[in-house]
Formats: structure tokens, sequence, C-alpha cells
């Protein structure tokens, strides 16, 4: 059964599967380093590891987020783990428990091709992997 | 002390760098410079004792922002020449085992390397290893 977490960050509503999801961390502490890349300005370090923190603001273009949130969720991605902020942290729910429809049209963007729909709210669906292949190739 | 880094800092950005590569510490380069004209890449020429050395900037092959208020130089080799480089400041010398290593995630290292692939903890800072080989072959110094 495919399970998703549910996220918020700024005006924006998101959900990642829950096969890569690794943990939730409040308020870690963060830090910039050189030569990270436009889309990671932030690492954190958890479990020995300097895990980059995805900047999803600049990558979602019009939200009204700032760069980082309270929480960071780390996520295994199949090129390594990177973070990505979030605001509220809204539960881990089953994919049957809501709707998976695709986005219009004008909400496209790579990464992006589905929403949940949960409770009355709509859960941009990241596929992370999409996004970071994207982002490493330009 | 037999295997010590000396950290300094480049604007926000902490770097550590072994002891043994570092033979001085000089707090205002400006009264050792000398005016001839410096090798491509070096910000400059200095009198070390009885010779001449390079000046160089970690600022491009780091992209770090540059700084004109940095005065501090640490003459440095390996078994190549020696040359000296401009810092913000140097903070201290410190046993390699008061260092926790923390590995880069591989999303991170393809823009990180070749310049670093990981980092040192300590205190809560990030210290960058510093590649002084990878220096001295961009600038083609050794």
């Amino acid at each position: 059964m495919k399970q998703f977490g549910l996220f918020k960050f700024g005006d924006h509503a998101y959900a990642v599967p829950m096969i890569g999801l690794q943990r939730v961390v409040n308020t870690p502490a963060l830090y910039e380093l050189p030569r990270t890349g436009v889309w990671y300005p932030r690492v954190l370090i958890d479990e020995g590891e300097v895990v980059p923190l995805f900047d999803l603001a600049r990558w979602l273009q019009n939200i009204t987020a700032s760069a980082v949130g309270q929480y960071v969720v780390i996520y295994n991605s199949e090129f390594g783990r990177i973070g990505l902020p979030a605001d509220l942290t809204c539960g881990i729910v089953s994919e049957s428990s809501g709707g998976v429809i695709p986005v219009d049209e004008d909400e496209d963007l790579v990464g992006h091709q589905h929403v949940f729909a949960y409770n009355g709210d709509r859960y941009s669906i990241l596929d992370v992997d999409v996004m970071i292949h994207s982002m490493h190739c330009g | 002390m037999t295997e010590g880094l000396l950290i300094f800092r480049q604007g926000e950005v902490h770097f550590s760098l072994a002891v043994e590569k570092v033979f001085e510490v000089i707090d205002d380069y400006c009264q050792h410079l000398v005016t001839d004209e410096p090798p491509e890449g070096a910000s400059g020429l200095m009198n070390w004792h009885q010779d001449v050395v390079p000046l160089y900037s970690p600022q491009s092959i780091y992209e770090l922002p540059g700084n004109a208020n940095d005065k501090t130089v640490l003459v440095v080799g390996t078994t190549g020449p020696v040359a000296a480089l401009i810092v913000s400041s140097a903070e201290g010398i410190y046993p390699l085992s008061a260092f926790q290593p923390v590995a880069l995630s591989p999303v991170l290292r393809e823009t990180t390397q070749p310049v670093y692939d990981r980092l040192l903890e300590k205190d809560g800072t990030l210290y960058i290893p510093f590649n002084l080989e990878h220096m001295a072959q961009v600038y083609r110094w050794s």
C-alpha cells in the first residue's frame, strides 16, 4: 500500500512517497558552504553526513515562503540524501485515503505531475529523483 | 602535537590545513609586498625570508566573495615551491582528534569535487579541509 508524507511550506502543500522519507528534523542547525550550487544554499548535518537543503521556494517559483522552514524532511533519493523544507507536518496517509489526480497545465513543473487530494487540500506529489536529475542537468 | 590542523577563515567559510604544510602565519603581508609582475593567477608577490613567493587567494577556486580587507597570509607548501595564501584570519591550531569527520551526501559531491569531498566538524562549526594540492595544480605553482 503506497503512503505519502504530507507537508506544508509557505502557501504550498506537498507530498513525498514514504518509501524515500527517512525522518523529519525539527529546527536543525543550518550551514552555508561554497560550491554547493544554487539549488542547495544551505546544508545540515544528519547522522554524520552533510545533507543539502533543497531550495524548494526557488523551485516552486512563486510561493510565499522563506528559504527554510521549521522542519527539514530528510529524503533518500537515488542520488543521495537531500532535505526538503517544511513549515508544517501534516501526517502520513495511505494513497487510498485521498485521490491522485494529474496537475493542471499551469501548475506543471518538473518532478510534479500529480497532486494528492486529501481532506480538502491539494498536495503536490514531488518526484524527488526527477527534480534532482533536472537540477543537475541544468 | 604530532598531527594538528591549523584552522582559518576566509570570509564566513572555515577551513583546516595540516600544520606541517604551514610554514608561517603573517598578520599583515602588505609590508612584504614587492612590485614585480606576479605569475598568472597570483594576486601579487611578497618577500619571505630570502625568497619571493606568489600570493594566491582561495576565492576563485572556492567560489567565495572577495574581501579587499584580508591581510593575513599563510605561507604554505607541500613538496613543491612555497606560496602564500591570503585569508581573513588564522584562528588556531588543534589536534586532529578534536575534529569529527563528516561525509558529504553524493548529491553535493557533484558540485564540490574535486575541491572538497568531506568536511570536519568541531564545536558546531564545519571546516573544509583546504585542498592545497588542487590549488597548486590550478595555479601551476608546484
